[in-house]
């Protein structure tokens, strides 16, 4: 049967998703279930009881008391330490510090998760940026403070910190809302000193795009202007990307933005593009920059997608672009009939010319590498297969490195050569849990035994410079309801054998590395003490020596949401 | 502000916006009973943050963004083939007389069983971005800065999503068009 009628619109869809809305209704509250009153009352423990149900009551004595031992065991462990520990040892990282000493802060405390734990010298960076709910905030590693969101870089922006310890964004603010699809792009520079307080703000672009008025556009409504931001691999240069509809066209291009003056070193335009014909209207997204290995050349992508008026169906595609990382004002086109067909996922350079990029497969379940060599040429795509559950992956040079965090699988890509090749992890030990490292015991006495994300931002993370390992962080899924954090993995980058594993002290879902390699910080997610009342905690960060893999600070009640570094190096 | 008028606030804005916060959570995670305790953790952290909230804006929008990101997270607690597990979705048969709904009523509930079927099939993030932007009435900025992606990205997942949803609604005639299910239709509701 053939159905001759007009495709479905927006707004009877919208109807249609309002019709079936309208059918969900908060259910009754049931008596053994735990109101946000009962969660607000486990999270603040010394305050009244007021308003606590019984189960509340129960699970706060529980609390209390496990909380208690785990402080008085922490204290004899701490007491009783040997100083130093051998372990793995991180090749290129240098000697750890001199061995521990009193903490500097506080000392454990009789709460589930210690506000600050300091082992030996405060690391470097002690001051972290954190992406937090819709914004960004620096956490102090030496008071455990969470400072405020910083000030106008709401989740559209990009922060990163400089190598002066402050902090610089390109902020993003749309509005100009026309049926819910902006017109209007603003983008400025802004800067913040160490503790993230603003100091200074500096326009960069404006951008207005005008509606598409065919009755084919209206169908979805697309966006009529887009921002991305990039960084340059070293982050003194910002990319900000942009695009937006003007009448038959759709424009674009990239400023080159000086990080430390705020100063446009360069403007790129990009080619026009069609909004295609009256039955398939084209919508192009902002460009995202990904500078090549060598840092000279840098690769250009810019996703568009259509969608058939006739048939409804969608689809989508990426240009791709070679300029000089520096931004002179020349593009060409290159290796545009090379990109992914389903979506692309990631996408860069070698140092060696090569454009690679990640393509997702329109089922979701794996991932194919396409390769184009700067001649023309055509290489073979190269299946990934170790992307499965929360798979993750970082690019190092010429190598992409995949890691699978439940079995504990990295493999690795050559770029050039098309070789691939892998290594694992043996399964956690209870005696990785039971070092002498006093802070370390935390994990064996804290477990975090609540569940651990299964999308880890990021998860894996090659140690910089000439580092020779990298680290990535597991996750135990043998509970099929609530996979848990595994720790931190160490590999050989060279022959992807085993090093060491770390044991967790909470639920990570974060992982970055100082910028000198000496330290890796791992975050972990907040817990909310429902289904494991002691194990109640807010977000932290966990940092560990990269020379032994002993902790050297806990930072363990940040906040009481989600965290994750702003980007896997920390300068 | 005190503490027991942050809990009479917060006590307000529970009875005035529970449902709307519990939708966005069931969107997201397809699940009553982890929307359940989404919306709970959601409130629990509205009050931890209650001076972060900007009174100028609406109280609603500022719950949707915390409910939004308490759901993708608990999302991100299940293992992804769970995610991919389809769930039959509760249809409120007795609306169909709600507004548009014209000509044949089987033909709508059938029309809104595959919607709601169609919804629980998308990615996580779609269903987060339809229901925000269809249920909810939030602009692409808003939704961007709620699930941490771009605005081109969002009308992108939207485009998508309202493709895959066309082309099941696409089996059968509009609403209004006299007609017998299609063989299509009455698989999708066996």
């Amino acid at each position: 049967m053939t159905n001759e009628v007009d495709p479905i619109d927006e707004a009877t869809l919208a109807r249609l998703v309002r019709d079936v809305a309208d059918g969900w209704h908060l259910p009754p509250q049931r008596s053994s279930a735990p109101t946000w009153r009962d969660r607000i009352v486990r999270r603040e423990p010394a305050r009244t009881g007021r308003g606590r149900g019984w189960l509340g009551r129960t699970a706060g004595a529980g609390a209390l008391a496990v909380a208690l031992t785990v402080g008085l065991s922490l204290v004899a462990v701490w007491i009783s330490m040997p100083k130093g520990r051998p372990g793995i040892a991180a090749a290129s990282a240098p000697p750890a510090s001199s061995g521990p000493s009193a903490p500097a802060t506080s000392g454990p405390s009789a709460t589930a998760f210690p506000k600050v734990l300091l082992n030996g010298d405060l690391p470097r960076p002690s001051t972290v940026l954190l992406r937090v709910g819709g914004g960004y905030a620096v956490a102090d590693l030496a008071t455990g403070l969470l400072g405020p969101s910083l000030d106008g870089a709401t989740a559209l922006s990009d922060v990163r910190r400089l190598a002066d310890g402050t902090y610089a964004c390109l902020c993003v603010t749309m509005d100009g809302d026309v049926s819910g699809s902006p017109t209007h792009a603003a983008v400025e520079l802004r800067r913040y000193d160490a503790k993230g307080s603003l100091t200074a703000t500096v326009g960069i672009g404006d951008y207005t795009g005008s509606l598409d008025p065919r009755p084919a556009a209206k169908m979805d409504q697309p966006p009529n202007v887009d921002v991305a931001v990039t960084y340059s691999s070293d982050e003194t240069l910002g990319y900000v990307g942009w695009s937006l509809r003007d009448g038959a066209r759709w424009k674009g291009g990239i400023l080159l933005v000086d990080m430390e003056t705020g100063v446009v070193a360069s403007r790129v335009g990009l080619p026009d593009v069609s909004i295609g014909p009256d039955d398939q209207p084209v919508n192009v997204m902002a460009a995202k920059v990904a500078v090549g290995a060598d840092g000279k050349d840098a690769l250009v992508s810019r996703p568009t997608y259509s969608v058939e008026h006739a048939s409804g169906a969608y689809h989508s595609g990426t240009e791709h672009y070679l300029m000089p990382a520096s931004g002179r004002p020349t593009t060409a086109p290159f290796a545009v009939d090379r990109s992914c067909a389903d979506g692309e996922a990631d996408a860069g350079l070698t140092d060696g010319q090569l454009a690679w990029f990640l393509c997702w497969s329109s089922n979701g379940g794996s991932l194919t590498i396409r390769r184009a060599p700067e001649d023309g040429g055509i290489l073979p795509d190269i299946q990934v297969d170790s992307t499965g559950l929360g798979g993750t992956w970082a690019v190092s040079g010429s190598s992409i490195y995949f890691w699978t965090p439940v079995s504990r699988t990295i493999d690795r890509v050559d770029l050039v050569t098309g070789e691939t090749s892998s290594g694992s992890a043996p399964a956690p030990t209870a005696t990785d849990r039971s070092g002498p490292d006093p802070i370390g015991a935390l994990g064996r006495w804290l477990a975090p035994s609540a569940s651990a994300k299964v999308f880890l931002e990021p998860g894996i993370v090659v140690a910089p410079g000439t580092g020779s390992v990298v680290y990535a962080l597991g996750i135990a899924a043998e509970d099929p309801v609530q996979p848990r954090s595994t720790g931190v993995f160490v590999f050989d980058r060279r022959t992807l054998e085993p090093l060491g594993h770390w044991a967790p002290t909470a639920d990570f879902v974060s992982l970055a590395v100082s910028g000198d390699g000496r330290f890796v910080y791992a975050a972990g997610t907040a817990q909310p003490g429902i289904d494991i009342p002691q194990a109640t905690r807010g977000a932290s960060v966990t940092v560990y020596d990269a020379s032994d893999g002993s902790v050297r600070a806990i930072a363990g009640q940040l906040d009481p949401g989600d965290v994750q570094f702003a980007s896997r190096y920390l300068p | 502000m005190d503490r027991e008028l942050r809990l009479q606030s917060v006590d307000r804005a529970y009875r005035d916006h529970a449902d709307d916060v519990y939708r966005v959570a069931y969107a997201i995670l397809r699940d009553p009973d982890g929307a359940v305790d989404a919306t709970h953790d959601a409130f629990a952290r509205a009050f931890e943050r209650w001076e972060q909230y900007d009174p100028d804006r609406p109280l609603r929008a500022w719950l949707h963004g915390i409910v939004a990101h308490v759901a993708l997270d608990a999302l991100r607690r299940r293992r992804v083939r769970q995610l991919a597990a389809p769930t039959l979705g509760r249809i409120d048969v007795a609306r169909i007389d709600g507004p548009g709904a014209g000509g044949d009523p089987s033909l709508e509930v059938i029309r809104r069983q595959i919607v709601d079927e169609g919804l629980a099939g998308l990615k996580p993030d779609a269903r987060a971005a339809i229901v925000l932007r269809h249920y909810c009435g939030y602009d692409y900025a808003e939704i961007a800065g709620f699930l941490r992606t771009s605005p081109g990205n969002v009308g992108s997942i939207l485009s998508r999503a309202h493709a895959t949803l066309r082309e099941r609604l696409g089996a059968i005639p509009p609403a209004d068009a006299p007609a017998t299910p299609p063989a299509t239709a009455r698989e999708v509701l066996r």
